[in-house]
């Protein structure tokens, strides 16, 4: 479980995050909406320990994670996938590579055992044939799977997705839409999506939240429509 | 930033991507990447550069010299120069110009596109995944091409003195071997060790800080070349002064 507390943070005298407290309990993804330039990524990596907030707290499973030390934030991290807005993709790394990239630093696998996660991975973002491609030979919509299939590597159990369906196309979006949906319930992830795409967020979220002016607000269905 | 607290951080950057548990099971593969990056990349330049540095130094020490001190003595001018300075520095200039740069900018890239944030989340320290592997790969390449320098800039400058300036090969030999002094070699050799830290770390340091899109990346880079090329005057200035006074 996930718990964020009072989270501020600024950039100079910008406010981005006032004040922000949820919960992901097990099992669960809760959604945030918001729109453009808001501090969902800011929140996000937050969440993540990338940023540091000017106060608040997050625990995870009820440990504080700035009473963490360096080792304990590394063992943490191994229980996080991170979908990275932009992908992120390692760009001097083949779609193979990018995925077993934690396989190789974590795991003391057997060369078979490492070729067998991988080719499952890639059998489960739907490219078995690509693992040889660089991510400049991809389109938006195929990093964006290599880069959920990375972070699904180490089987974590929280997955973070930053804008997993913006931008792309609606064959690819809904692609994405239900591997975030089967990771849910057939893997029992449970994680965070930060969107301004509303009618994923519906089919994905079991709580959804605004983000707006600094502040955390959950929406009700009424205020979904007003949001569309 | 004073600069006092600029060093500081220059120093803190160097330690933190050094005196990690290096992991050699998985960085060899990529301090070897690394060592034919920047040894293998950087040959032609330099034996470019050696030639005209042996060709140049042979005329020139003659020309200063000339009618006032025995001929073989441009055989120990030559090698000393080229064993404890030219050798060293240039080839530390030329690396700092090409692989500086081309760590400021992958690293810088790999910053701003979220790569590095990628690895932090993959529980990879970007310390030892990006940086220890460079700082180690310019160690191990900086120095054997400062002796490649060295070599083919003196063989550079025996044929110039022997076919240019006419001094008998007898008199060039024998100021260079019998003046040969193993600490003038070895000297230099250390101080291309330090030159190769320096070099590194400014690649490592201004790519992993840049911030900005591709514009943050093209300041990181030119930060890169310029502050490695001036802690390289900086540095050997000093130990010109700590040891050859
Ligand atoms: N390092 C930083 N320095 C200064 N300001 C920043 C920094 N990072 C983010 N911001 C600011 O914080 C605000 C929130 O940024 P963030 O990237 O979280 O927005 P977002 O909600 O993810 O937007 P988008 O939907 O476009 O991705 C923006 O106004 C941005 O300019
Ligand atoms: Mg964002």
């Amino acid at each position: 479980m996930i718990r964020i507390h009072e989270v501020h943070k600024n950039f100079g005298n910008h406010i981005v995050l006032n004040g922000i407290s949820f919960e992901v309990t097990d099992n669960e993804i809760v959604v945030i909406l918001g729109p453009s330039g808001t501090g969902k990524t800011v929140l996000l990596k937050i969440i993540a320990g990338l940023i540091k907030p000017d106060s608040g707290s997050i625990f995870f499973d009820g440990k504080a994670l700035d009473q963490m030390v360096p080792d304990e934030i590394y063992e943490l991290r191994k229980q996080i996938g991170f979908v990275f807005q932009g992908s992120a993709l390692f760009d001097s790394l083949t779609v193979y590579e990018n995925i077993g990239i934690a396989i190789e630093e974590h795991t003391n696998w057997k060369r078979g055992k490492k070729q067998e996660r991988i080719k499952q991975i890639l059998e489960i973002i739907g490219m078995p044939n690509k693992h040889r491609l660089r991510p400049k030979d991809l389109s938006g919509g195929m990093m964006k799977l290599v880069g959920i299939g990375r972070a699904l590597a180490l089987d974590p159990p929280y997955l973070f997705y930053d804008e997993p369906t913006v931008g792309l196309d609606p064959i690819m979006k809904s692609r994405i839409t239900e591997l975030i949906i089967t990771f849910r319930d057939r893997y029992q992830k449970s994680g965070i999506v930060v969107t301004h795409d509303l009618e994923s967020a519906q089919l994905i979220g079991s709580k959804l939240y605004m983000l707006k002016s600094g502040k955390i607000q959950k929406i009700s269905t009424i205020a979904k429509e007003k949001y569309e | 930033m004073t600069l006092l607290s600029a060093v500081g951080q220059f120093g803190l950057f160097l330690a933190r991507s050094i005196f990690i548990p290096w992991k050699l099971r998985q960085t060899g593969k990529r301090v070897i990447d690394q060592i034919f990056e920047i040894g293998i990349g950087s040959l032609p330049m330099v034996l470019f550069m050696a030639i005209f540095v042996g060709l140049t130094t042979a005329i020139q020490t003659s020309y200063q010299m000339i009618g006032t001190v025995p001929k073989y003595f441009l055989g120990i001018a030559i090698s000393r120069m080229i064993l404890i300075e030219f050798g060293p520095v240039f080839t530390a200039f030329v690396v700092a110009g090409r692989s500086a740069s081309a760590m400021a900018a992958e690293i810088g890239t790999m910053r701003v596109t979220e790569q590095i944030d990628a690895l932090e989340m993959m529980a990879i320290n970007p310390y030892r995944y990006l940086n220890l592997p460079r700082i180690l790969g310019t160690l191990i390449a900086l120095p054997v091409l400062v002796v490649f320098t060295e070599l083919i800039a003196i063989i550079s400058s025996i044929l110039t003195s022997i076919y240019l300036l006419k001094v008998p090969f007898t008199d060039l030999n024998y100021g260079l071997i019998h003046h040969f002094r193993f600490n003038d070699l070895a000297g230099g050799l250390v101080k291309a060790l330090f030159f190769a830290l320096l070099i590194a770390t400014s690649g490592c340091f201004f790519g992993f800080y840049a911030s900005g899109g591709a514009k943050g990346v093209g300041k990181a880079v030119t930060r890169a070349v310029v502050t490695s090329l001036i802690l390289i005057f900086a540095f050997d200035f000093i130990n010109a002064l700590l040891f050859f006074r």
